[in-house]
């Protein structure tokens, strides 16, 4: 009994119920004591709720953090970078493999074309001489930073954007 | 700008002018912290978890529809970045159903004597899910409607919650803190 009076103010007093419920819950408070008395506490203590319950104080460095995560000027600038520095590593290596096969293409000896009826499957061609010695050091070290700079820049990359 | 509403501004965020988003996380930093502080209990995690809400919001911006209110928009996005971090932290959480533990104990003596420290006590006292109803409905000002569309609940499990939440406060402030309510008073 009590339970349900009490269902029926809390409805009353969050304005969640139909018009004549409403007029009938008012004419009760009006009314009848036991209502009224138990209307009068639950006011009292919602408006307790309301105006006495507080906010926990959000630290000082949350809006400067959300700020600077957001910030497009510097996310872009720092995109600028990894970009440029990333099509920059694929370009030489494209120029790389490109320097390498034309020649390699070039001195490649097509003998085995003039024949239509049985093609000689042994192509017969000689590679040109890779590099060797201080010079083959020098690009096998620079290839080998390249790669590790590619690598670093594109799990930073991912990072950011996970 | 300060004067400016939510839509308003999202609208100035939306055609770039990125300042204007610092207007809304001054304007609801402390409710979202406190939403994420409901939920996670630690300092740090709050804060880790609403600057996450935050800039998840930001992100998504351009998804806003002004159908429902900016805030609770914004709280559907921390409640859910609060339970993701709670499902990491504690793998066996699937739903916030799970999250039920009561937090503190009774007698834990009360150093202040003010009132609102003294509700915030009692409210540490109730389930997360009563306190979160609670918090959302008193402090951030949500319909019952919003706190369905925040909560993913049926508005009749809403009702019931908070109805229920109430109930357990009254029953906890007069039964621990009535000597602090009534001097109060």
């Amino acid at each position: 009994m009590q339970e349900d009076i009490d269902i029926q103010l809390w409805a009353y007093i969050d304005g969640d119920c139909s018009p004549e419920d409403s007029a009938r819950i008012a004419h009760l408070i009006a009314t009848d004591a036991e209502w009224k008395q138990q209307y009068e506490e639950l006011i009292q203590f919602n408006n307790t709720l309301a105006t006495d319950l507080q906010t926990h104080e959000a630290p000082a460095t949350l809006a400067d953090n959300v700020m600077r995560e957001v910030s497009p000027r510097k996310r872009s600038a720092y995109s600028k970078v990894l970009n440029w520095g990333i099509r920059g590593v694929a370009a030489f290596f494209i120029v790389a493999v490109v320097a390498t096969l034309v020649p390699l293409l070039a001195d490649i000896e097509w003998s085995s074309a003039n024949n239509s009826i049985s093609p000689d499957w042994n192509l017969h061609f000689t590679l040109p001489q890779l590099p060797t010695g201080d010079y083959a050091i020098v690009l096998a070290f620079a290839v080998a930073i390249l790669l590790l700079v590619a690598a670093d820049m594109l799990f930073r990359q991912r990072a950011r954007q996970v | 700008m300060h004067e400016l509403q939510d839509e308003a501004i999202i609208q100035l965020v939306l055609q770039g002018n990125n300042n204007a988003y610092a207007v809304l996380v001054e304007r609801y930093q402390h409710f979202v912290f406190t939403l994420a502080f409901k939920f996670l209990k630690t300092q740090e995690d709050a804060e880790e978890a609403a600057q996450d809400a935050f800039v998840k919001a930001y992100r998504s911006l351009d998804k806003y529809n002004s159908e429902s209110k900016f805030s609770t928009w914004l709280y559907t996005i921390a409640r859910n970045t609060c339970l993701s971090r709670l499902r990491v932290n504690k793998p066996d959480i699937k739903d916030e159903a799970d999250i039920t533990e009561t937090v503190d104990s009774t007698n834990e003596l009360l150093d202040n004597k003010s009132k609102k420290e003294v509700l915030n006590k009692a409210i540490s006292l109730l389930s997360d899910e009563d306190a979160i109803v609670i918090t959302l409905f008193y402090i951030q000002e949500q319909s019952i409607d919003e706190i369905v569309q925040i909560t993913g609940q049926t508005k009749s499990n809403v009702k019931v919650r908070l109805y229920r939440a109430r109930k357990r406060l009254k029953e906890i402030l007069d039964k621990h803190f009535a000597k602090e309510m009534s001097g109060l008073r």
